[in-house]
């Protein structure tokens, strides 16, 4: 009995410091917090305008999907409701305040650059070459914690403005361009 | 003074700005201190505020996404800022996120706070902020600043101002040495005048009104104030001068007076004269004391009258200023003290200046003149009676002579006739010592030798005194030639020796009676007494003294043995002119005579008579030689103014053989001599007469016959022919009353003598 409230308190010891915690989430729970986050720290030229949602694109098999879901759900982004558009339909990215992709989407990349293309739309990935690919905001794993970085160049035409914060925290990437 | 002065002032002058500069510089300080203290500290409060605010901002997205990392880049950043001890991140649910703690010194780690909120904990400033992200708190940022460098930088700002402070306490009082000077200078200046003005009293000299500030005016309100001085000083000075003056003259007046002097005050002596210690032989110290009695100076039979003074005095009543008193000296002397005492301020105070003056001596000699004067007037009284007296006894005597002669039966009134002649020598007996009191007796002096006649005496005296009393004489081993009339000494002598034995038997006991007669040659160069009526020259003198043992004299009576019928022995025994008759024989004589007494003991009477020189010695020899017949058959002029006197010469004369032609007055006796000059050998005349006197008459015959002897006869001798009642020498005289016999031995002596001029004389 001793033995086990002992093991409690070490289990409860582990998962009390905060990269404990994340590394005791899926990977994909910890990006879907990220996305949340990143929020906070970028500013969408509408803003202001309160009556349109906050749209987050999602394709259907995005692991990330549930969390966001379940994450973002009645939630406010910006002080604007939290809509998960969950679509395959490229054309709708253009409503979209947010856009996730993963490594199934990595031949659609050209596509999808050509309709966003300068448009306020935060594009994030997680699989290598994303930002090679001209997406915004790379998501990857490193010593076990994830770490994100930020195409500035990519960013520069979207009239999103990004907090230094973040920037600070971020790896910056310069394309070789 | 001055130096004392000049620093005092200088200090002070200096202490004044040394005071303002630190006392402004330190408040300056203080406040600046201060000020810059709340001011770095309200900063520091801002600033950690403001670095906690931004941290907080800064490491929100850090926090958000909870990268430790990133984090502590952050935080570690903070070891650059000292103040900073603690950062800790606080996550909602109280877990540390990070800790940042800059040593291990720090205090332990506080509890999760989760309230935005600051505050001091002792050095300690924190502050506590909810790191917000869109209205959602993500944690809490914990920054524990410290204070402590806040107090190194005032201990820091304590060290440069304290050496600040004295670097400008240091100018400040250079600056103050210099600027002091400007107000000194001038004040040491007008000091060094006032000075020297005080030490030389030179009030003329005035300071240098040269400025034209306020010392200037202060300068010239002294200089108005040093001619004011200047004025009184002079005018101070002349009071001054005058006073001393008149100090002096007092203090001279006070000290070199024969009178003694004295202040009293506080009844006690305050001051006394150096006369005042010299007659009482108290010293200064001595009689100012406060136990010392003024009664130590009067004598015992004073000290009635001063208490009664003391006395009225004290009753307010008058009380004469002046007194006469005995006093008593130290050494216990007796003084007659005359006071006289006057009321004065002395120190503005009342006191008595007493000023003593001592008439013991004065007093004295007013008793002797008293005396002598008693003894003229007395001498002058007894002169006069026995004047007339004598011509009386002259007569009887004369008469009862010539009636014995008469007598054929003389068994019949013989008896009778000598006891008349017997009464009238007693009489005559008793005018010759009343005139010999009153130096009127006629002597002749004679240079004698006074050995001699003494010694002629001794066996006379011997059989006077009774056996049982030794009689005892000591002759000087040399002549002692004086000028003298033999019989007075003779009489001197009998009355001293008689009243010695006198004085032995009042005694009781004669059987250890001793009588001295003594003779000595003494050098005297001043009396023992004094006596105004006989001028004293200093020089050599026969002492003759004679002492008994007897009774003695008490000092009651000594002042009137001399007296003329004043005696204490029984009426029948003395007629009181025994000691009379030696007081005006030695008094005629220019002697003095000295009287010492101790009753019970024994009286010495000392009697002074001037010596002679040797060569006089010749004139006594040969006076000695007189050897005188009786009888004679020359003619005599016998002029008289007394019929009875006249009558019996006459006859007793004629009896000797003589002739007698008798004159009435001097005139009728110079006519008388005139017409019969050749027969007469002889004259003698009474010396005062009617119309003629008998000195007048003697110059008339000399001037036709001057070769003729002229005796003088006289019951008194205030004639011409005396001088100070001693016969002038050439001059032969014969007193009144004189016997027969001695008549014609002096007639017979004159008409024996060779012829001889007055003129040679």
């Amino acid at each position: 009995m001793k033995r086990l409230l002992f093991l409690t308190l070490v289990v409860y010891y582990l998962f009390s410091t905060g990269d404990r915690l994340y590394s005791q989430l899926s990977e994909a729970q910890v990006k879907a917090a990220f996305i949340e986050k990143f929020t906070h720290f970028i500013d969408w030229p509408d803003d202001s305008v309160t009556h349109k949602p906050f749209v987050i694109f999602v394709f259907p098999d995005s692991p990330m999907l549930p969390y966001l879901k379940q994450l973002l759900s009645n939630h406010r982004i910006k002080n604007k409701p939290v809509e998960i558009l969950v679509s395959e339909n490229l054309m709708l990215l253009d409503s979209a305040n947010i856009a996730i992709f993963h490594s199934a989407q990595q031949n659609l990349m050209p596509t999808i650059r050509s309709i966003i293309r300068d448009k306020p739309i935060l594009t994030i990935g997680d699989y290598p070459g994303f930002l090679d690919d001209g997406g915004i905001l790379l998501l990857y794993r490193e010593e076990n914690t994830i770490h994100f970085s930020i195409n500035i160049k990519a960013l520069a035409h979207t009239g999103l403005v990004v907090s230094s914060q973040l920037l600070k925290l971020a790896k910056i990437y310069q394309s070789d361009e | 003074m001055k130096q004392r002065f000049k620093q005092t002032i200088q200090v002070k002058l200096l202490g004044i700005i040394i005071s303002i500069v630190v006392t402004v510089l330190a408040l300056a300080f203080i406040f600046i201190t201060i000020s810059d203290y709340q001011l770095y500290r309200r900063e520091f409060y801002q600033a950690t505020e403001t670095l906690t605010d931004i941290l907080t901002l800064n490491i929100s997205s850090a926090v958000i996404f909870e990268d430790t990392k990133q984090t502590g880049l952050i935080l570690n950043n903070f070891s650059r800022i000292h103040s900073i001890d603690r950062i800790i991140i606080w996550k909602p649910d109280k877990t540390v996120f990070y800790q940042y703690v800059r040593s291990e010194k720090v205090s332990p780690q506080p509890s999760p706070i989760l309230t935005a909120t600051q505050y001091y904990d002792g050095d300690k400033l924190i502050f506590n902020r909810p790191i917000v992200v869109d209205g959602k708190t993500y944690g809490y940022l914990y920054l524990e600043s410290n204070t402590s460098f806040l107090k190194n930088i005032l201990l820091d700002r304590l060290y440069f101002f304290s050496g600040l402070f004295i670097l400008l306490v240091i100018i400040a009082y250079g600056l103050a040495r210099v600027l002091q000077r400007s107000i000194t200078t001038p004040i040491f200046n007008a000091l060094h005048h006032l000075h020297t003005i005080s030490a030389q009293k030179d009030f003329s000299r005035r300071l240098p009104e040269t400025r034209n500030d306020e010392f200037g005016q202060l300068f010239h309100g002294i200089n108005n104030l040093l001619n004011t001085i200047q004025a009184h000083a002079e005018e101070l000075n002349y009071t001054l001068n005058e006073l001393r003056r008149s100090e002096k003259r007092f203090r001279y007046i006070f000290e070199k007076s024969n009178d003694a002097m004295y202040i009293w005050q506080d009844n006690k002596f305050v001051l006394i004269n150096p006369r005042f210690q010299e007659l009482f032989g108290y010293t200064q110290e001595e009689t100012t004391a406060p136990d010392f009695n003024f009664m130590t100076l009067v004598a015992p039979e004073s000290r009635p009258l001063i208490e009664e003074r003391q006395k009225k005095r004290a009753r307010g009543e008058t009380v004469s200023n002046q007194v006469t008193f005995k006093a008593l000296t130290r050494d216990g002397k007796t003084l007659i003290i005359a006071s006289s005492l006057s009321e004065i301020q002395w120190n503005e105070r009342p006191a008595v200046l007493g000023i003593l003056r001592d008439i013991t001596h004065q007093v004295n000699l007013e008793e002797q003149l008293r005396q002598a004067q008693k003894m003229e007037a007395i001498g002058k009284l007894a002169g006069g009676i026995a004047h007339d007296f004598n011509n009386i006894l002259t007569a009887i005597m004369g008469h009862a002579q010539l009636a014995m002669l008469c007598l054929e039966d003389p068994s019949m009134l013989s008896k009778e006739l000598e006891e008349i002649l017997k009464g009238a020598d007693r009489a005559a007996n008793l005018t010759r010592q009343l005139l010999g009191f009153s130096r009127k007796q006629i002597v002749q002096l004679e240079n004698v030798d006074m050995n001699k006649i003494i010694a002629n005496l001794e066996k006379m005296l011997r059989r006077l005194i009774r056996e049982e009393i030794s009689l005892e004489f000591q002759f000087y081993g040399e002549p002692l030639l004086v000028r003298a009339d033999t019989t007075q000494i003779e009489q001197i002598l009998i009355n001293l020796v008689i009243n010695a034995q006198d004085a032995i038997l009042e005694k009781k006991n004669t059987s250890n009676g001793k009588i001295t007669v003594r003779l000595e040659k003494t050098l005297v160069s001043e009396l023992p007494y004094y006596d105004e009526t006989a001028p004293f020259t200093p020089g050599w003198f026969v002492c003759l003294s004679v002492r008994d043992n007897g009774i003695g004299i008490s000092s009651e009576i000594k002042n009137r043995i001399f007296e003329p019928f004043f005696t204490t022995k029984p009426k029948e025994k003395g007629t009181g002119l025994g000691l009379a008759q030696v007081y005006g024989i030695v008094r005629q004589n220019n002697g003095h005579i000295h009287v010492y007494s101790e009753p019970g003991y024994g009286t010495i009477f000392k009697i002074y008579w001037p010596l002679l020189q040797t060569q006089e010695l010749e004139t006594v020899k040969k006076q000695a030689k007189n050897q005188i017949r009786l009888k004679g058959s020359e003619t005599i002029l016998f002029i008289e103014d007394d019929s009875g006197i006249r009558n019996f010469a006459t006859r007793i004369l004629e009896e000797y053989g003589y002739t007698v032609l008798e004159a009435t007055d001097g005139k009728h006796g110079f006519t008388l001599f005139k017409e019969n000059k050749e027969k007469i050998d002889v004259v003698v005349t009474d010396t005062v007469m009617p119309n003629m006197s008998g000195r007048d008459l003697a110059e008339a015959i000399w001037k036709i016959a001057p070769q003729i002897p002229i005796l003088f006869t006289s019951g008194y001798t205030d004639e011409d022919i005396v001088t100070d009642s001693v016969l002038n020498e050439g001059i032969d005289f014969i007193s009144k009353p004189y016997h027969v016999e001695e008549l014609v031995r002096k007639i017979r002596y004159l008409l024996d003598q060779p012829p001889q001029s007055p003129a040679d004389n």
